[in-house]
């Protein structure tokens, strides 16, 4: 027992001290590794500059070191720093990594059947936007390692350019995002789309057929694409798929012109959310994408989701409204003030809080005093000539006219009710007038006698 | 009646020996599954633009949710930090928990706050909310302020604020790295069907510099507490947790950082407040409905280092952590007991658990008491010299080992302490851990484990923190005071 133990003991004792050496070698060895990496860039700065700067360089023989040592890194990292620089002739930066070696090993590793050598070569040659290396790396696509596979998508993403737009990579990507959804490898798909994206127009041509597809993840995966590259092209396919019978592709589609925001798309859209999808996410984008348009057309379409039943829907839609701004505020205010449904007032005053209007419209009432319509009033009756100091930009940007501003002011103070505490609390500060001090106490007797509108208690 | 104490001392040597033995073969496969999965992830981001091959706009956007109780040393540094991600849609929620120190007006003061009027809706019922703060040039971070209920109903309060289908939660006293979302993200955008919840390395910020919310400069503090810690941290990350992963058996995600996904939660209920692990009780529940429901699913861990941490200075204050931790490893097994070697629970009731149970839980017992029979057993003449100096002396070479090994890990992947000195420090570190510092904190565990078993002392102990070392634009480097 003894013995076993005085052998576990220098066993493990052993394991120690390799463990130690092995850290303090390697640290050595990194450190020494670091100095030559240094020691060979400082040799080819000068060659390096001036690729960088797109200036002749002929003495090839220079960069020229074995593969694998720690010169070749140098150079190899050096390169692809060159050619990076916007003043490089890039061209002329490829024609060295061919020469010296760099492109045919890259392709060389792509048959090694090495994983990570091959994902590395195919990343280095998308780098590199090799167009010799297309047809290689659409090889690649057929590779039985996902993380492969994935790269080749990456690379070909990457390798494009004006001069090297290859249309068997498109069609190579289109296929492979065909044969992806099927198994609903989202990460795959993600980078085929990312690459696809990249080609911008012309991957359209072999895109749009797949808005067909019988597949719907293969049109869900188009029509985030289209969302993406998002050129005008894109637009009328995108409003043509609206209506297609799978709702997932339908959200999107929405979500889509809500990024592109032409406002071609708004009759569609705004049609939509009248004959209200029965798929709530659909309603939610739509919404969305008629706010980011900003079309003031859309307001009424927009306000009628405000009561919708998904409470996501109706903070879309108050969102909407105050992307939208200027009239659309009137909107919110009219729902804060009159709506029987508590869900809207709720969402609308949220909208109201966090867009800064309060603020900026206390500001307003304290400086356009005199202006404000009387505390008896109509609705909104003052006449939208009456002009005040333009108020500052508002949370998400926009302003609001100085007319809409006292017709706001016009509704919250003839109201009575409903007028968000924050305003009445700075209405009741010191050093205001004796009108507004009346008017103020007038409306919070009215809060506290119960008047005014009503939650509503129907959900 | 001698000779029974004497056969039941020897019986009890012997299952010392034979859990000392099992404990470390349990190590050294957690190791080498540990160095596989390390190497195996290393590998793949290592070939080059592994992290970049995804268009930003196909990545799922993610709340930020930070918990922050009496937290002003340090929460408007760890806000800025999560201003600073890279990644291309977030929202940063910070829950102010009713603290009673100054935190809400640092951070209404930090970042210009005012107070707005949002509709809260508690989806995961919590304690009332006091209000929003929110700048409208910052529209990716909400304040949330709340009536003190704790840790775990505030991460609930930020659930039900959250707008993304996934949220991370994090401590207020912690540093990210700039890409520490997008490494989290990673698997989730892989398998987004499939993962449930991802975590991370945790390292501790102690020593190192921070400049507006980043790390500048990782270095090793003065105090040996810190340095110890440093070690345990490496070891516990880098070897225990990247195992258990690789394993396919991780049951503790920290939740100094961990993404989960929400809808996942709130069909679970949110955290909850019946123990003082409320991530470790939020991971196992996430496991037995999943099981119990039949779905596939995963729980994975990051084995790349995505934030800092701040651990405690004085001995008192690492007393009430670590008692903290036992004991609610200790609830939550306890709650989770129906789980053990039930075959609809897989690896997790048949080795996760099973594991928890006898190595991190009953560990520290058995070695504390190890430690007192075996000398007993010395002084009463059951073994003798050699064999006890033999015992004592495989006890702190394996600790060695196994703490060298994650350095070793540390050294080939991460490097994040650059100098030789802070290299050879650690690994001096890793030997004097196993003399004093490894057993006081065994007996801690073991308090616990008492305390948790006859129900003296429950509740959440708060651990006081200094700040980080910060580094003011223009100003000397400086140790921020105490908090």
């Amino acid at each position: 027992m003894i013995l076993i133990t005085h052998i576990v003991i220098l066993t493990i004792l052993g394991l120690d001290l390799a463990a130690f050496c092995i850290i303090i070698g390697r640290r050595y060895y990194t450190g020494r590794l670091h100095a030559r990496l240094d020691s060979e860039r400082a040799a080819c700065a000068e060659p390096m500059l001036s690729l960088a700067s797109n200036t002749e360089f002929t003495e090839i023989a220079l960069l020229r070191r074995p593969p694998g040592g720690a010169g070749w890194t140098a150079i190899e990292g050096e390169l692809f720093r060159a050619l990076k620089s916007p003043e490089a002739n890039k061209g002329y930066i490829r024609l060295f990594f061919d020469l010296l070696g760099y492109t045919g090993l890259y392709i060389g590793t792509l048959k090694s059947g090495k994983e990570w050598e091959q994902a590395a070569a195919l990343e280095k040659l998308g780098r590199l936007k090799c167009a010799s290396s297309v047809t290689h790396i659409i090889e690649a696509l057929d590779s039985e390692k996902r993380d492969v596979r994935n790269m080749a998508a990456y690379s070909l993403g990457e390798v494009k350019s004006d001069e090297s737009f290859s249309s068997e990579a498109v069609a190579a990507l289109v296929n492979q995002i065909k044969r992806v959804a099927i198994h609903n490898e989202e990460s795959s798909i993600r980078i085929i789309k990312s690459a696809l994206i990249s080609y911008g127009d012309r991957a359209l041509p072999t895109l749009l057929p797949e808005l067909k597809n019988d597949k719907w993840r293969v049109r869900a995966a188009v029509v985030d694409i289209l969302a993406e590259i998002g050129t005008h092209a894109v637009i009328q396919p995108l409003i043509d798929i609206l209506t297609d019978t799978e709702r997932d592709v339908r959200a999107k589609a929405a979500k889509g012109l809500g990024k592109i925001t032409d406002i071609s798309s708004v009759p569609p859209l705004s049609l939509i959310t009248k004959t209200k999808d029965p798929f709530w996410v659909v309603r939610l984008h739509v919404v969305r994408a008629l706010g980011l348009i900003k079309d003031p057309i859309a307001i009424e379409c927009i306000k009628e989701r405000l009561g919708d039943n998904k409470w996501q829907v109706r903070s879309a839609a108050a969102t909407a409204l105050g992307t939208i701004g200027a009239e659309a505020y009137l909107v919110l205010v009219e729902q804060y003030l009159k709506s029987n449904d508590q869900y809207t007032r709720e969402q609308v005053q949220e909208e109201l809080a966090h867009s800064g209007i309060i603020d900026s419209l206390v500001d307003f009432v304290l400086k356009n005093r005199d202006r404000l319509p009387p505390i008896d009033g109509p609705n909104g009756s003052v006449s939208s000539s009456t002009s005040g100091e333009q108020m500052p930009p508002l949370i998400n940007g926009g302003t609001i006219p100085p007319a809409v501003y006292v017709k706001i002011a016009g509704l919250l103070v003839s109201s009575g009710t409903g007028v968000p505490a924050e305003v009445i609390m700075k209405l009741t500060r010191e050093g205001m007038g004796r009108r507004e001090r009346t008017m103020a106490i007038e409306i919070l007797n009215a809060i506290e006698t119960g008047a005014g509108p009503q939650p509503d208690t129907r959900q | 009646m001698l000779e029974y104490l004497r056969i039941s001392i020897i019986w009890f040597n012997n299952l010392v020996l034979g859990y000392y033995v099992l404990a470390n073969i349990l190590y050294l496969i957690l190791f080498t599954a540990a160095v596989w999965g390390i190497l195996k992830h290393l590998l793949r981001v290592d070939y080059g633009a592994y992290q970049e091959s995804i268009n930003p706009a196909m990545a799922p956007p993610v709340s930020v949710i930070i918990a922050a109780y009496n937290e002003k040393a340090n929460i408007v540094d760890s806000v800025r930090s999560l201003l600073r991600q890279n990644y291309h849609e977030y929202e940063v929620l910070v829950i102010n928990d009713g603290s009673t120190d100054s935190t809400l007006k640092s951070l209404i003061d930090g970042f210009s706050l005012r107070r707005t009027d949002t509709v809260y809706r508690d989806i995961i019922e919590t304690a009332p909310v006091r209000g929003f703060y929110t700048n409208p040039d910052m529209p990716n971070l909400v304040i949330v302020d709340t009536v003190h209920s704790g840790k775990p109903d505030s991460l609930n309060v930020g659930i039900n604020v959250s707008r993304t289908p996934y949220f991370c939660s994090v401590d207020a006293d912690t540093i990210l790295e700039a890409d520490a979302i997008l490494s989290l993200m990673r698997p989730i955008i892989e398998k987004p069907e499939l993962i449930k919840a991802t975590g991370g390395i945790v390292r501790v910020v102690n020593g190192s510099t921070v400049e507006n919310g980043k790390i500048v400069k990782v270095a090793l503090p003065s105090d040996s507490l810190s340095r110890l810690q440093i070690v345990e941290y490496i070891r516990s990350f880098l070897f225990g947790r990247a195992g258990m992963s690789a394993l396919n058996s991780l049951v503790i995600i920290s939740g100094t950082f961990s993404m989960f996904h929400k809808k996942t939660v709130q069909s679970v209920g949110g955290y909850v407040h019946t123990t003082v692990s409320e991530d470790m009780e939020l991971v196992l529940r996430v496991h037995k409905k999943m099981l119990d429901s039949g779905q596939k699913y995963s729980i994975n861990f990051i084995p790349d280092p995505i934030c800092w941490t701040e651990a405690p200075r004085e001995l008192s204050m690492l007393a009430k952590q670590r008692r903290r931790w036992h004991t609610g490893l200790a609830e939550t097994l306890f709650a989770y007991r129906g789980m053990f070697g039930r075959p609809r629970y897989g690896r997790i009731g048949f080795f996760a658990l099973p594991y928890q149970l006898l190595i991190e839980l009953f560990g520290p017992v058995i070695e504390i008491l190890g430690y007192g029979i075996v000398t007993a057993s010395f002084f009463a003449g059951v073994i003798d010299l050699e064999f006890l100096m033999l015992f004592l002396t495989l006890a702190v070479l394996l600790g060695v080992f196994f703490s060298t090994g994650a350095i070793l890990l540390e050294e080939i992947t991460y490097r994040r302490y650059p100098k030789i000195k802070n290299l050879l420090l650690l690994l001096f570190y890793g030997v004097v851990e196993n003399f004093g510092y490894r057993q006081i904190i065994s007996l801690w565990r073991t308090q616990a484990l008492l305390n948790a078993l006859f129900r003296r002392k429950k509740g959440w102990e708060h651990v006081t923190k200094h700040g980080f070392k910060v580094k003011k634009d223009g100003l000397p480097k400086t140790e921020a005071t105490k908090g």
